[in-house]
């Protein structure tokens, strides 16, 4: 890992973000609809609380489609271009080229999410415990872009992975609106992804079991990582 | 960092392509060898130009050169780099500059890399003259550096430009350019055409349409604007039949029609291009003995 290759990545990513529109509106779209999730909770005469499926939600959105879409884009768009070409002169660099693109989308992440929360104003959401269930589940999301972004050749290929990672992930609290029944086996499967377990921490209801999932999430996403890794150097 | 021939050629060979620190090669690889070429430079630890794009549109030309700086630790400041490479436009994004400023990245790109070994691949295609200058200003600077230098073109004429000692690659294996003089054949006295071999004809060809021969592999060609022959002769002899016809020696294996002669350009201390007034532009090499003698030349003609 070479610290002054890493911030150059960053500062160049950095400006290439606020250039990429397509980047930046992803950064927008969680506050949007931060905006209007609290105007429509107005609207209802909600007195108090937000219920935590739609906390729940946005953060999934950020997520989805801030630090997991981003840092695929990102990457993909250099796999596109071959832009790394002549830089790429060890396998360590590309370590260094991933951190720096990271702490781009972290930082994107953090502006997005904080924004958005502030906006709905939530009380006891900056708990320690929600907390690291936010920072687990940003971490699962972003190793799931970083391996995906290694294996796709091309900018417009990301779209496909958006989409079902978007649903799939990041939504995963409105399973309850397509399936009414309670009991039924989807949603007891539902209940062990990783949104699930940022909610019931939020709840409050979090136990060491939801970080034990939590934390198996983020192992699984890594082992993806690797995989992705090997991939790539096994192709060139 | 040698580069192993049979890599290239396909054959089996023992000979290298040596990378020595300080120093630069130029050698020309047939368009048909070039993609075989670069294929045994992947991953053999040298930075190749190849002048495809590789950089970022949106951004300008100073945030590559800062990122670039950066990324490769280099002492060199960004803004002697701007200045140094006639940079106008340093903080337009690049999908909106025209190839020819982008161009200047490689060289700053050369100058500021990391590797040891750098390889441009046809350099001069499609260009213009004052990066032909810039890139022997990059090419000095990266002798200063340590860093080895070579230039693949698939010219001859290209290579001549990057330096006035050349080699070549093709199917046989390395060589170097040498003279081909064989003095033998008498002047034929006065002659308004002379004659070429295309395939199964015989043609004819007007002299004053000549633009300039060249002689590679043993054979003299003979270049009319778009068209090129073979002829049946060695470059002694031709000149010897021309001269008279305003024909001039200006290189070991190259004889212009002075008629065709636009300008003449110096590239560096040692190196010099004749110009030929045709649409492309073609660059002639001439040796440095050459230089007063075909403005003498030209002056009287």
């Amino acid at each position: 890992m070479n610290m002054t290759r890493m911030m150059a990545i960053f500062e160049k990513d950095l400006k290439e973000f606020m250039k990429n529109m397509m980047l930046f509106t992803s950064v927008l779209i969680p506050v949007l609809m931060a905006v209007f999730f609290s105007r429509v909770g107005v609207g209802a005469g909600a007195e108090g609380e937000m219920p935590p499926e739609i906390l729940g939600i946005l953060a999934g959105v950020v997520f989805s489609a801030v630090i997991f879409s981003s840092v695929m884009t990102m990457i993909a768009e250099e796999n596109e271009k071959d832009t790394l070409r002549g830089l790429l002169q060890s396998p360590a660099t590309i370590i260094d080229i991933i951190l720096g693109k990271s702490m781009v989308v972290t930082l994107m992440t953090i502006i997005s999410l904080v924004a958005s929360i502030m906006i709905i104003g939530p009380e006891n959401y900056w708990t320690l415990e929600n907390i690291i269930s936010l920072v687990l589940t940003g971490l699962f999301f972003l190793n799931m872009g970083i391996g995906l972004g290694l294996v796709v050749k091309s900018v417009a290929t990301t779209s496909v992975y958006i989409i079902p990672i978007m649903f799939i992930f990041g939504f995963t609290p409105y399973i309850e609106m397509l399936i009414t029944d309670p009991d039924s086996i989807a949603i007891k499967i539902a209940e062990y992804f990783p949104i699930y377990q940022h909610m019931f921490v939020l709840e409050g209801n979090g136990g060491a079991m939801e970080f034990i999932i939590l934390a198996a999430w983020v192992a699984v996403s890594f082992l993806l990582v690797l995989w992705a890794f090997n991939k790539r150097k096994n192709d060139e | 960092m040698d580069i192993e021939i049979q890599k290239i050629t396909g054959r089996p060979s023992e000979q290298r392509l040596k990378m020595t620190d300080s120093e630069s090669l130029a050698v020309q690889i047939p368009y048909e060898l070039l993609e075989s070429f670069s294929g045994s430079l992947h991953n053999a630890g040298v930075h190749v130009f190849s002048g495809e794009p590789m950089y970022y549109k949106r951004l300008n030309l100073k945030v590559h050169i800062e990122y670039l700086r950066k990324w490769y630790n280099s002492p060199l400041k960004t803004a002697d780099l701007i200045q140094q490479f006639n940079i106008s436009d340093a903080s337009t994004s690049l999908s909106k500059l025209n190839r020819t400023e982008i161009q200047k990245l490689d060289y700053i790109h050369a100058l500021l890399s990391g590797n040891k070994d750098i390889v441009f691949i046809d350099p001069f295609l499609n260009t213009v003259n004052d990066n032909i200058h810039l890139f022997h200003k990059m090419k000095k600077q990266l002798m200063n550096q340590g860093k080895s230098l070579l230039v693949a073109a698939s010219r001859l004429e290209d290579a001549f430009i990057a330096q006035p000692d050349v080699m070549k690659i093709n199917e046989q294996g390395l060589h170097i350019v040498e003279t081909t003089d064989n003095a033998d054949d008498d002047p034929d006295g006065s002659v308004s055409k002379i004659k070429v071999k295309a395939h199964d004809k015989t043609i004819f060809v007007t002299i004053e349409d000549i633009e300039y021969l060249e002689s590679q592999d043993g054979k003299v060609y003979l270049n009319l604007g778009a068209e090129k022959f073979v002829m049946e002769s060695t470059l002694q002899s031709a000149e010897s039949q021309l001269t008279q016809h305003g024909f001039y020696r200006c290189h070991r294996s190259y004889v212009v029609n002075l008629h065709k002669v636009k300008e003449i350009i110096t590239w560096s201390k040692n190196t010099y291009s004749v110009i030929i007034d045709n649409p492309e532009k073609s660059k002639i090499p001439l040796s440095r003995a050459k230089f007063n003698e075909i403005q003498e030349k030209l002056v009287k003609l």
